[in-house]
């Protein structure tokens, strides 16, 4: 039931002798593979990755992508614009950061939607297929794991989990369970971070793992999450991508000192490992009330704005940086998105409701077309204006960006073929 | 407030045809691709879900016939708009309309949709000078821009109907009566393969209209695949080539009819022994028509053990496994069925059901938490009425401290998620579309949205829950305060209260009726891995029963059976559908899907994160701890989510307040749980435990080949409901004498025990 696609299509020969040369001078045992470290630049710009930093709840458009001055201040908001670093083009005043490298970033002002409820608009947004009670689909990021997953890190990683549209979704859709995101199950921005359950010698030793591994095998239940944890636990490897600790005080202080920024900074390590697929969940985006608190401040009373916008601004800003100094920009993509926008007129809660029909998203790097806007809302940010662009468009070009094909099909358990995407158009001018 | 547009189930993949029918366009070629272009780009991948049209007939389209004397906005106009898709929600059937131009979702408000028509904008949508030049028609063929794209043609039959209409004044005419309407054949079965037909489709009048005879609606209807990746649609005519029933919808004015395509699985036709009960006669029936073959019974360790997590939430042990074994009494099975109902643990077991179904671990308060809760587990020991135990719940009043059902009321204190919690958890319907727009096929509007949280809002829902006789919610369509309503009643009136709603639920053949079909689904999911009707707090006209009559007589049983538990439950335990085994192997099967939906044979789940720790605890000898470090004696029995341990939260339980159907495969065990399994102290720590059996045991023997003749056996009985087989005996006697060393052996064995434990036979329900 497997799709036909090659799994390791990106590693060349090179790559392969020089990990079977780094595994041979760290003296692993036959049981560890190792496919992840050391990406050399053929494979870095062959491949495409993504980290999808998704803003559950519902992100604001108004007070983040696509401000509107304009406006009577009951559509305007709180918040004023600010200028970018691309004629002609604002965003919200908290996104200062994110603002002086607007040549990098892609807006999409006219995704419409007809699901304004956090289960469904999830759904729709994170695979591009409107929900149906006859089957769940598979998340963005486990299509690209199931189609090229390798070694022994996961290929859909969740930071630090993936409790996302109120948690029905488990992501894996109709895929196999190993295509599932891999919820890490810690927060990043703790001092005492750790990935849940990977530390050896925590219960057994190493050899105590393998044995049970065997034991497994010998009694034909091995089982492909449990192989999984095998690779995972025994791999030196996996345990260092995960290791926040390895990375310089400076880096670590940069993304912010928010779960959202370390979480930027994880995926980073991760991506530069070979993880196909890292989903950034930021929770928290549902608005409804005392948006000046939750979206700038963080907490009443607060001298350093730590809201929401803030903490993602200092994240993404630092996250495109960082992929530029380690060219890693040019080959992963980096999408900004939650399940719908907000209502442009303000409740009497001083938030904002849902608004599936005109938001916004933001997209850099893997050759997306940096420094534009593609379609654009009118003028109270109600509906998009022109070019409107559906959910499904969306995932259609995201597959394509990254390099898959969004027309083949995959399989269901039983066996029938389902498109990648079946509704999804190219989103003209993104690259 | 949610933004209105979001539907379930009516408006999406559905395919779109054009009226195109004209052989020569006015535009020039360049202009029609142009024009091609948009309507791909627009309609078919932004819009969408649109509904197809249903009829490809080229005859002139005029105004319906069933009305000659004078054109009629129901019969006429408002099914052209729900066809063209004008009305969805991805357009002006939008909760504030779209462009400024709002139509009721699918029709639902004709008399509004005819406003908006014919008088909002001082009527600036009609020109009866010319009307041709009337915004309604020059928008749709994109003659003047139109954000949602070329709908028709020029020339087109909806076209000449929507014109003829403005030509003749844009009467509203005669409202349109139906009582129903009927698909022509509405069942079709596959000959070859695949099964087609092209259907048609009449309305009949109502009761009153005695002169009328039922007319054919047939070029009027919208139609929409359940499962479009199997029917192929194209007007009235359905093809479903993938093996299996496939459901087809129709809808006309606020009336919809279902139409079932039937592509046998496997084998036509089987010759076996007739059907134990009145329940199997129906499934089997089912399973004759899709070609299924009913496996035969399970495996003996297989039944008790299904038995056992089912009727008592645990593990048959070690004595109860053995004697089960050595049964020979024909009556054996019901015996063993009784003896499990009157126990203890049935109540634990079903109050924890219970419990999360009435999601009382979202109170968040404890106290109220764990009175409610006690007042359920009298329910179940008290084979209580569910009837009843619902009115005492709806009418509760005092301190939520100290009386039960008063519960009900403490898990929100907005009225409208109150009135949400009342249709989802005792009338299994999703009410949060209706909060916001009207669904004409659903039971549920958004005046009996705001009726029924205008009666709870007389309700204060706070550690005392009295009447509060001042309270009330604002109607977001009026902008007033709403008028207290019992659902799907006439008119509002300003008195009504729960002792009214409670009465009603008495009272109303829908209601009770609904509320009795919920709980028996929601058994039978418990039972049988898969409610007829799926998700079981997703009831709605557009997700019927896989097996309606089948549901309907499950409900006969349940009123014999006053609406208690215990017999409902017996009479599912007893038939010959619920002992079915997996199926012989090397012969062709169904998928677990088609089987949980039609019972051919069993399917083997996954246990719940719940029943899964406490099996565990059970095996071993060693409590489960919680976060605060206490020792929990059996996961089913914590009250509310203050406490939970890490291990609970890592394997999936289900969110507060969610409807988890426990229908996870025994394939669905993911890495996370994986690894916590392999290396986090959920197992460890038990199998190492001085105290717990294992290390018990081992103590007691002493040495490795004492053990072995003494405890394997007892450790498979108790995880398995079995003795060991051969091949495990030689496996862990060639493991455990290989060592010689004392400290090693103990490793080895606890290695090996843990393989019992990670193996799909431990985490599973047969």
């Amino acid at each position: 039931m497997k799709v036909h696609w090659n799994r390791r299509e990106w590693l060349g020969v090179g790559s392969l002798s020089l990990l079977s040369t780094w595994a041979a001078r760290n003296g692993l045992g036959a049981h560890t593979t190792f496919t992840a470290n050391g990406l050399g630049q053929a494979e870095r710009t062959a491949v495409k990755r993504a980290i999808l930093v998704w803003l559950d709840g519902g992100p604001t458009h108004l007070e983040m992508w696509d401000p509107k001055p304009e406006a009577p201040s009951e559509i305007r908001g709180p918040f004023g614009p600010v200028a970018t670093n691309v004629n002609g083009i604002h965003v919200g005043e908290h996104l200062s950061r994110v603002a002086q490298q607007m040549d990098r970033w892609c807006l999409l002002r006219s995704l419409t939607s007809p699901l304004g409820e956090h289960n469904f608009g999830t759904h729709y947004l994170m695979t591009g297929y409107r929900p149906t009670p006859a089957l769940e689909y598979p998340a963005l990021g486990s299509v690209a794991s199931h189609l090229r997953a390798q070694g022994d890190l996961p290929g859909h990683v969740a930071v630090p989990n993936f409790r996302v549209g109120g948690s029905r979704f488990s992501g894996r859709g109709y895929l196999p369970v190993s295509a599932a995101p891999f919820a890490i199950g810690g927060d990043p921005a703790r001092p005492d971070f750790r990935v849940e359950d990977l530390t050896v010698g925590q219960v057994a030793t190493l050899r105590r793992l393998e044995r049970r591994q065997r034991y497994l095998e010998a009694i034909g239940e091995s089982d492909s999450a449990l192989d999984q944890a095998f690779r995972l636990v025994l791999s030196e490897e996996v345990r260092n991508a995960f290791d926040l600790a390895q990375e310089p005080a400076d880096v670590r202080a940069r993304y912010g000192p928010r779960t959202v920024g370390q979480s930027c900074l994880l995926a980073r390590r991760l991506i530069e490992r070979g993880v196909s697929f890292v989903t950034v969940n930021d929770p928290g985006w549902d608005t409804h009330d005392q948006a000046v608190t939750r979206l700038r401040d963080g907490y009443t009373g607060a001298q350093v704005p730590v809201g929401k916008i803030p903490s993602l601004d200092l994240a993404l800003s630092a996250l495109v940086d960082d992929l530029i100094e380690r060219d890693l920009w040019e080959s992963t993509l980096v999408i900004v998105m939650g399940e719908f926008g907000r209502t442009p007129k303000l409740n009497t809660s001083g938030g904002r409701d849902h608004w599936p029909r005109c938001f916004s998203a933001a997209l850099s790097g893997a050759g997306v077309r940096g420094g534009q806007v593609i379609g654009t809302s009118d003028a109270r940010g109600e509906s998009p204006r022109d070019q409107p662009i559906t959910p499904a468009d969306l995932a259609f070009s995201i597959f394509q960006t990254l390099g898959i094909d969004p027309t083949q099909s995959l399989r269901t358990d039983d066996g029938r073929p389902i498109a990648i995407s079946r509704e999804g158009r190219w989103i003209e001018g993104l690259t | 407030m949610v933004d209105a547009s979001q539907i379930r189930g009516i408006d999406r993949h559905v395919s779109v045809t054009r009226w195109t029918d004209r052989p020569e366009s006015v535009f020039a070629p360049a202009f029609q691709a142009g024009a091609l272009l948009l309507v791909t780009l627009l309609c078919l991948y932004w819009l969408g879900g649109q509904p197809t049209l249903a009829q490809d007939d080229p005859a002139p389209f005029g105004l319906a016939s069933s009305l000659e004397s004078a054109p009629s906005f129901e019969a006429d106009i408002v099914p052209l708009l729900s066809q063209c898709g004008c009305n969805a929600a991805a357009c002006h059937g939008a909760a504030g309309g779209r462009g400024g131009f709002s139509l009721s979702l699918f029709g639902a408000r004709p008399r509004d949709d005819f406003a908006a028509i014919t008088h909002a904008e001082q009527g600036r949508r009609l020109q009866w000078d010319e009307p041709e030049n009337s915004l309604l028609l020059t928008k749709p063929t994109e003659t003047i821009d139109h954000e949602g794209g070329m709908r028709f043609d020029i020339g087109s039959p909806p076209w000449s109907r929507l014109r003829d209409w403005i030509v003749a004044g844009a009467p509203y005419g005669e409202p349109l009566a139906i009582a129903a309407i009927e698909a022509r054949p509405s069942v079709i079965t596959a000959v070859s393969g695949s099964a087609e037909a092209t259907v048609q489709v009449w309305a009949y009048p109502t009761a009153t209209d005695f002169d009328k005879q039922p007319w054919d609606v047939t070029r009027d209807v919208v139609v929409e695949a359940e499962d479009p990746a199997s029917v192929e649609v194209h007007g009235t005519t359905f093809r479903a080539t993938r093996p299996g029933e496939h459901r087809v919808f129709i809808r006309y004015a606020d009336k919809y009819e279902v139409v079932r395509l039937v592509v046998p699985v496997l084998a036509p036709s089987w010759d076996g022994p007739p059907p134990s009960t009145p329940i199997d006669r129906s499934i089997e029936t089912k399973l004759d028509e899709l070609g299924l073959i009913p496996q035969a019974q399970a495996s003996r360790h297989a039944l008790v053990r299904r038995l056992y997590l089912d009727l008592a939430g645990r593990l048959p042990n070690e004595q109860e496994a053995q004697d089960w074994h050595r049964e020979t009494r024909p009556d054996a099975w019901a015996r063993r069925v009784d003896v499990l109902l009157a126990s203890p643990d049935f109540d634990r077991v079903w109050t924890h059901r219970l419990a999360s179904w009435l999601a009382v671990d979202g109170l968040g308060d404890e106290v109220a938490a764990q009175c409610f809760r006690d007042w359920i587990a009298e329910q179940v020991r008290g084979d209580a009425d569910w009837a009843e135990s619902v009115g005492q719940m709806v009418v509760a009043r005092g301190d939520s401290h100290r009386i039960g059902p008063a519960g009900f009321y403490r898990g929100t204190t907005d009225p409208r998620l109150q009135a949400e919690r009342f249709s989802e958890q005792l009338l299994g319907t999703r009410l949060r579309c209706a909060n916001c727009h009207d669904h004409p096929l659903d039971q549920w509007t958004q005046d009996d949205y705001h009726g029924l949280a205008a009666i709870f809002a007389r309700v204060s829902q706070n550690r005392m829950v009295e009447d509060r006789p001042a309270g009330e919610v604002l109607h977001p369509r009026t902008q007033y305060a709403a008028v207290p309503k019992l659902p799907a009643e006439a008119s509002p009136s300003a008195d009504l209260t729960t002792n009214e709603l409670q009465q009603w639920l008495e009272a109303d053949p829908y209601a009770n009726h609904q509320r009795d079909l919920v709980m028996v689904n929601r058994v039978w999911s418990v039972l049988l891995g898969r409610g007829l009707v799926h998700p079981t707090d997703d009831w709605r006209a557009t997700n019927p029963a896989t097996h309606p009559a089948l549901l309907e007589q499950l409900n006969e049983r349940f009123r014999v059976g006053e609406g208690a538990m215990r017999p409902l439950v017996r009479h599912v335990l007893m038939t010959d559908a619920y002992r079915r085994g997996s199926g012989a192997a090397g012969e062709p099967l169904s998928s677990d899907e088609q089987a949980l939906r039609w019972h051919d044979r069993g399917v083997t789940l996954a246990l719940t994160p719940e029943l899964l720790i406490d099996a565990l605890t059970q095996v071993t000898e060693v409590s489960e701890r919680t976060t605060e470090a206490e020792s929990i004696p059996r996961a089913i029995d914590l009250v509310t989510r203050a406490t939970t341990s890490p291990s609970l939260t890592t394997l999936g339980r289900c969110p507060v307040g969610g409807a988890c159907d426990s229908t996870a495969s025994v394939e669905s065990r993911d890495l996370r749980q994986g690894l916590h399994w392999l290396n986090g102290p959920l197992v460890n720590a038990r199998l190492e435990q001085p105290t717990g059996w294992l290390m018990h045991s081992w103590r007691e023997a002493g040495r490795a080949d004492v053990w072995l003749e003494r405890y394997l056996d007892a450790w498979h009985w108790r995880c398995f409901a079995r003795p060991a087989t051969d091949d495990e005996r030689v496996f862990w006697e060639s493991e455990l004498l290989l060592a010689n060393e004392p400290g090693e052996q103990v490793e080895i064995l606890i290695d090996l025990a843990w393989t019992t434990l990670a193996s799909r036979e431990f985490w599973s329900r047969p």
